[in-house]
């Protein structure tokens, strides 16, 4: 049976690059101004991959391919999810920017047929 | 662990952690939506502290850490190591509800509550959902704790702390993601 390498190094080596990432995206953070954002995302998903292998033991226990079948599964459910959102939500803003004058506008703040044609 | 016993269990546990992750994503594609929608109060910029913030991920970072050392020891039956590594797990826990309810209570007190912008509600409803599960976790903990004093180390504790670990690491995982994407980036849009 193939057990899941709980080692003492394991938990050291993960707890050390955790810390390291987490304290150079602080210091990205409030060092480098905006441009620090492809920084701060870079480090945030390094950190999660670390965290996943040395401190959850990812694809490592018995059963395993269950497990990443799972998790691959709610993985597509997350892009869905939040991309999706992202996606209808900036689609609605950007309809939303010409906002209507008020001529466009019937009592109660509904856009006229008129303005929709346009 | 036996494998025909604790593997279920743990993969029923695994499926209840995906699933958290979607409620997880649901909130973080909520706030997303709504990190811009001040409604005329401060945004995220003017009322996050990042040092604080950085204090309160390095003790869940800590925690977490700690309670690998719970598993370590548990791996080679050590009472005193999986004392050591629970209590220090709780105690950090702990700790972090006691800085986020420090914080929460510092926004509410200037008036900064989850009423006044879309954005609060947002973030009060992500935050305070990680918050309640790190509390959850620590009330599960202490029972596992009462176990252990009462019968000791037995094969179905030791499945049960290495259950306990995997929802406590997933906690963290999840903070990574609060600390990077809520307040780093946004500290970022001054």
């Amino acid at each position: 049976m193939k057990r899941a390498p709980a080692t003492l190094r394991n938990y050291i080596v993960g707890f050390l690059l955790s810390l390291a990432l987490t304290l150079a995206s602080f210091f990205a953070a409030t060092h480098l101004g905006i441009a620090a954002a492809v920084a701060v995302v870079a480090l945030a998903l390094l950190q999660l991959l670390v965290q996943m292998a040395f401190f959850l033991h990812i694809g490592e226990e018995d059963g395993a391919h269950w497990n990443l079948g799972m998790l691959g599964f709610v993985f597509a459910v997350l892009g869905i999810l939040v991309g999706g959102t992202l996606w209808i939500m900036s689609n609605l803003a950007h309809l939303h920017m010409h906002s209507p004058t008020p001529t466009d506008l019937y009592e109660g703040g509904i856009v006229s047929p008129a303005h929709e044609l346009h | 662990m036996k494998k025909h016993s604790a593997s279920p269990v743990s993969f029923g546990l695994w499926i209840y952690i995906l699933s958290d992750c979607v409620l997880f994503a649901t909130l973080f594609a909520a706030y997303a939506v709504l990190h811009a929608e001040t409604a005329t109060g401060p945004s995220g910029a003017v009322l996050f502290s990042l040092p604080f913030v950085l204090l309160e991920t390095l003790v869940l970072l800590t925690s977490s850490f700690a309670c690998g050392m719970a598993i370590v020891a548990t791996e080679r039956k050590s009472l005193a190591g999986i004392w050591a590594g629970l209590v220090s797990t709780l105690l950090l826990g702990f700790g972090f509800v006691a800085l986020e309810l420090h914080e929460f209570r510092g926004l509410i007190a200037e008036g900064h509550g989850w009423q006044q912008s879309a954005f609060l509600s947002s973030f009060f409803a992500l935050v305070g959902t990680h918050g309640l599960h790190v509390f959850v976790g620590a009330l599960w903990l202490v029972t596992l704790l009462g176990y252990l004093s009462v019968r000791g180390l037995t094969d179905r504790l030791a499945g049960r702390i290495r259950l306990f670990a995997l929802f406590w690491h997933f906690l963290d995982i999840i903070w990574i993601c609060i600390f990077s994407f809520v307040y780093l980036l946004g500290s970022l849009t001054l």
